[in-house]
C-alpha cells in the first residue's frame, strides 16, 4: 500500500475517532438521570479528548497530503528503519510493563474487590492471547 | 559491525543529511550507522551501496563476533 493510501485510510480512521467522541458526549448529555456524575464527566471528557485529538491529527494529515514535499518527509520520518526498530523495542517494554502492572494490580485488588481481579485477569488473558494470535498470523506472511 | 560509511561520505563530499535524503532515512539513522550503533537492513545496505557505487562488502565489514 502506498503511503498516500495509508494517509487517506488514516483520515477515515480519524473521522471514526471523532465520531466516537461525538457519541461519547451524546451519551453524557442524553442520559442525565441514568448515569452518575462521575460517568457523565468521564464520557464528556473522553469525548472532548477524542474529538480534539482527531481534529488536530486530521488537519495535520490533510496538510501532509496536500504537499508532496511534506509527504516525503513524513514518510521518511515514519518508515525510518532505526525509528521503527526503536518503536518495536519500546513497544515491547511498554507491553511487559502493562502486563506487570495488571498482574500486580490483580494481586493488590484480590484483597479488596473480586470483580476488579476478574477484569484485570481478563485484560491479561486478552493481551497475551492477542500477542500469540498476531504472532501466529504474522508467521504465515513472513 | 564495522563500516566505511563516514569515510565514503567524506570522499563523496556529502553531509549526513544529504546522504540521509538520498537513501530516504533520517539523519539520526546515518549517525547511528556511522557510529556502529545500528546495523542497517539489507535494503538500506543496497541503497547505500548504490549511492557509493560499491558492493555491500566494500562498505560493511562483517566479523564473526558481530551478533548485534
Amino acid at each position: 500500500m502506498s503511503y498516500e493510501k495509508k494517509l487517506r485510510l488514516r483520515l477515515v480512521l480519524l473521522a471514526f475517532v471523532m465520531l466516537c467522541g461525538v457519541v461519547s458526549i451524546a451519551v453524557s448529555l442524553l442520559f442525565p438521570g441514568k448515569i452518575s456524575d462521575f460517568s457523565r464527566g468521564y464520557f464528556s471528557g473522553a469525548g472532548a479528548g477524542l474529538i480534539a485529538t482527531g481534529a488536530v491529527l486530521l488537519i495535520k494529515k490533510i496538510a501532509i497530503l496536500k504537499s508532496a514535499e511534506k509527504m516525503r518527509a513524513a514518510r521518511i520520518r515514519e518508515e525510518d528503519e532505526r525509528d521503527t526498530a526503536l518503536n518495536r523495542i519500546s513497544s515491547n517494554v511498554a507491553f511487559i510493563t502493562a502486563l506487570l502492572l495488571l498482574f500486580f494490580g490483580s494481586i493488590y485488588f484480590a484483597f479488596y474487590n473480586e470483580e476488579v481481579v476478574h477484569v484485570l485477569a481478563c485484560f491479561i488473558f486478552i493481551s497475551v492471547a492477542a500477542k500469540f494470535i498476531s504472532y501466529f498470523i504474522l508467521q504465515k506472511h513472513m | 559491525m564495522e563500516n566505511k560509511l563516514q569515510e565514503l561520505r567524506h570522499a563523496y563530499h556529502l553531509t549526513q543529511q544529504q546522504l540521509a535524503d538520498l537513501v530516504e532515512v533520517s539523519r539520526q539513522t546515518i549517525i547511528a550507522i556511522e557510529a556502529g550503533k545500528f546495523n542497517p537492513s539489507v535494503t538500506l545496505a543496497f541503497r547505500l551501496s548504490h549511492v557509493f557505487e560499491r558492493t555491500i562488502e566494500d562498505i560493511f565489514i562483517y566479523n564473526e563476533g558481530d551478533k548485534k
